[in-house]
């Protein structure tokens, strides 16, 4: 699968912090992982990101970056042909999950999408949002969210088990809580 | 005010009772692996929490020792807890060290609208 991180310097830190991901994802996948590469800018994609490919045999991609970037990301049809998405990215505004979901659907009705668990944040003029964090928290040796951490605690059941328990499945069906409701 | 809870000799039904809500913990059994377990286990996020150890017996057989613990914490990515093996521990007067460690990045926004 492929892993791709932000370029935002807040998110691409330096080396040695991406290097420890490089360490990271080789022990939550159990397998080989290429250094980073970056895709270059295009009319399709105007921001640089950063990717890997980890030799795990699964088709997916696993996206570490802003909400905005990641619905970027997620229109390409090399990203939305895959079995799947994980989202470590902000909600921010619901429904915004299913939109992406949606959007990819159109590509590929198959595919599933996760995204990282949230906690609702206070924002400008009190607007409440649903908040992902990147946190110094753990010996990681870079940011992570709480959903990176939990996949690391239960990467020994297995890949896709873990993103089970460490990620929430965006489901296609429009429900309640999806207009203004609490996660 | 910061929330600490101190554990020693008690049982788990005891030590998990509302324990996300504190921030330092104390981890029971003078640092026994499989009582730590426990206890991250039940945490919905064990890495923001800071730990203290009461270790008084080494690597003892039968009660205590926190080596094994160490060196989980270690491979699991933990920070270090504090413990008293190494000699006299002081606890942190305030949050602020927590408080660093948990302001970060949120991913939102970024041209988000569709």
């Amino acid at each position: 699968m492929q892993w791709i991180i932000s370029s935002d310097p807040r998110v691409f830190i330096d080396a040695s912090n991406m290097s420890a991901r490089l360490q990271y994802i080789h022990s939550v996948t159990g397998s080989e992982v290429t250094g980073w590469n970056a895709i270059r800018k295009s009319s399709i994609l105007p921001k640089t990101f950063f990717y890997c490919m980890s030799n795990d045999g699964l088709n997916g991609t696993f996206i570490t970056a802003h909400v905005g970037e990641v619905r970027q990301l997620c229109s390409l049809q090399e990203i939305a042909t895959g079995d799947f998405v994980i989202a470590n990215t902000c909600i921010w505004e619901k429904p915004l999950n299913k939109q992406i979901l949606y959007r990819m659907m159109k590509i590929n009705r198959k595919i599933d999408l996760w995204f990282s668990k949230q906690s609702l944040s206070v924002e400008e003029n009190y607007i409440l949002r649903q908040s992902a964090m990147l946190s110094k928290l753990g010996e990681f040796g870079f940011d992570n969210s709480l959903s990176e951490r939990i996949l690391f605690s239960n990467r020994r059941k297995g890949f896709m088990k873990a993103v089970k328990i460490a990620f929430n499945k965006v489901s296609s069906v429009i429900l309640p809580e999806d207009y203004g409701g609490i996660i | 005010m910061r929330r600490l809870v101190f554990y020693v000799e008690t049982h788990p039904q005891a030590y998990l009772h509302n324990i996300n809500s504190y921030d330092l913990i104390q981890l029971p059994h003078h640092g026994k692996l499989d009582s730590a377990i426990v206890i991250f286990d039940k945490l919905t996020d064990s890495y923001s929490k800071d730990y203290l150890v009461s270790d008084n017996t080494g690597s003892g057989a039968t009660s205590g020792g926190s080596d094994n613990l160490v060196e989980y914490m270690k491979t699991e990515h933990y920070s270090p807890a504090l413990n008293t093996k190494n000699g006299v521990v002081y606890l942190p007067k305030s949050k602020n060290n927590l408080n660093n460690r948990t302001q970060g990045v949120k991913l939102g926004a970024m041209d988000y609208k569709l």
